[in-house]
């Protein structure tokens, strides 16, 4: 056991943690990367994905993200978002409804907005002469829609959004494929949803109970390097331990008679071993790891068939949004089974009862002060990458 | 032994299953779609 077991983050003087090297190691708390430590709602700048198309109809619904309360609502084929606050006194819009093509009304008093500038266009009980017509406007969130989800821009000031597309997965633009994915709110914050996806330390231990490794071991332990690629982190294995005997109180291994064989050699794609044969489309990304990062909380699995996403959208301060995306770069009859396989296992055993495992230390993580260890590296990479690109990201959108 | 006579038809009744079975598949399906908040696309660029 090494340094205080204090919780205070800070030393005796109130100003800044100790350097590493003295007498607490370990970091104690995220000053190092104060533009992360400050994004407890999220990293405003980026499209973030809010919920199915299909589920955004001409009914308003409301969503939250980033801390904002959000109204959706189709019109035209086109979705729209709208902040979900009528000016007046202050009702959700996505309680009203469209009582007029292009427009959303408050479900009070009628006052009734257009949908693609946000302008107060009629108040109902007002009558056609109204004299506040013109005068409110209510904010209104760019929209896109990809992979069957409909995608939020929250702005850091006012500044126009980026493309979506330099935002996704570059495999995803252009490639055809085959999508299984599952939304759901859970408690905790998006971060500790982010760092605990990208955790090098944490899979092979947590998820060895998993049924979704029920017949195939997790490695005891890894020495694993981060490399940068473009906007992504890269998790690279240099060295894969199956077993171990840890001084003093024994041997461990995820080892068992009923599980496959683990490999001989290290790999970098899947996490079940060298694989015969690679997808064309993933093999020609040439993903230097299997596990990657990027802004704003985008997690990238690869393995030798297929490629599993996690989205972590901040909802607010205390709870994230978890989409899970499993894609298959594939299509004709093969599709047709790889829906009968996501919606009959995958689903429920990987982005379900594996990635539930997930979401229990996502909500009970608290953190900082918090003691680092060598695997955590992963962490320190990931607040690394936030912090430099947004610190970039809001300098250029003219924000302090 | 099996019977040579012919079931009873009950075509009215057969009607009203297959309709009532027609309405409520694609309504429970998406019912439950919307349950569990999972879908399946086909995502063509």
């Amino acid at each position: 056991m090494t340094g205080s077991d204090s919780p205070d983050p800070k030393d005796g003087d109130g100003a800044r943690p100790r350097a590493r090297g003295l007498a607490r190691p370990g970091r104690q708390d995220w000053s190092a990367w104060p533009e992360y430590d400050a994004a407890a709602e999220g990293f405003r700048g980026y499209w973030y994905p809010v919920t199915w198309s299909s589920h955004v109809t001409g009914k308003p619904l409301a969503v939250k993200v980033c801390g904002e309360k959000i109204a959706l609502v189709r019109d035209g084929g086109r979705a729209y978002a709208l902040h979900d606050r009528c000016p007046h006194r202050g009702v959700p819009l996505s309680l009203g409804d469209q009582q007029f093509p292009g427009t959303l009304s408050c479900p009070y008093h009628g006052w009734t907005y257009r949908l693609n500038d946000g302008q107060l266009c009629a108040v109902i009980t007002d009558g056609p002469e109204s004299r506040i017509c013109g005068k409110v406007t209510v904010r209104t969130y760019p929209v896109e829609e990809r992979l069957g989800m409909v995608w939020v821009f929250v702005p850091i000031a006012n500044e126009e959004p980026h493309p979506i597309d330099s935002q996704l997965p570059e495999e995803l633009v252009e490639n055809q494929f085959v999508m299984g994915g599952r939304m759901q709110e859970r408690s905790g914050n998006w971060r500790f949803a982010a760092e605990n996806g990208f955790d090098e330390g944490h899979a092979k231990y947590l998820h060895r109970t998993s049924m979704w490794r029920m017949f195939k071991p997790m490695p005891t332990w890894n020495i694993t390097k981060i490399v940068p690629g473009g906007r992504w982190i890269y998790r690279v294995q240099e060295e894969v331990h199956w077993d171990a005997d840890f001084p003093g109180v024994g041997r461990w291994s995820n080892k068992r008679w009923w599980k496959l064989q683990p490999p001989k050699e290290t790999f970098n794609i899947g996490n079940t071993g060298k694989p015969k044969k690679i997808n064309p489309v993933i093999a020609k990304c040439d993903f230097p790891g299997f596990a990657s990062l990027s802004m704003p909380g985008v997690l990238r699995i690869v393995y030798p068939n297929f490629i599993h996403y996690e989205f972590y959208v901040p909802v607010d301060a205390d709870n994230h949004r978890y989409v899970g995306v499993m894609i298959n770069f594939t299509e004709g009859w093969k599709a047709a089974g790889f829906y009968v396989k996501y919606l009959g296992a995958i689903r429920w055993l990987f982005h379900g009862q594996f990635t539930g495992q997930d979401a229990w230390m996502v909500d009970v993580t608290d953190a900082p002060p918090e003691k680092l260890y060598r695997p955590d590296v992963s962490l320190t990479a990931w607040r690394g990458l936030a912090q430099d690109e947004f610190a970039k990201k809001k300098a250029a959108a003219g924000a302090k | 032994m099996r019977s040579k006579e012919r079931p009873v038809r009950r075509p009215l009744l057969t009607l009203i299953t297959g309709a009532a079975l027609a309405v409520a598949a694609p309504l429970l399906w998406r019912r439950l779609a919307r349950t569990v908040n999972t879908q399946v696309h086909r995502i063509d660029p």
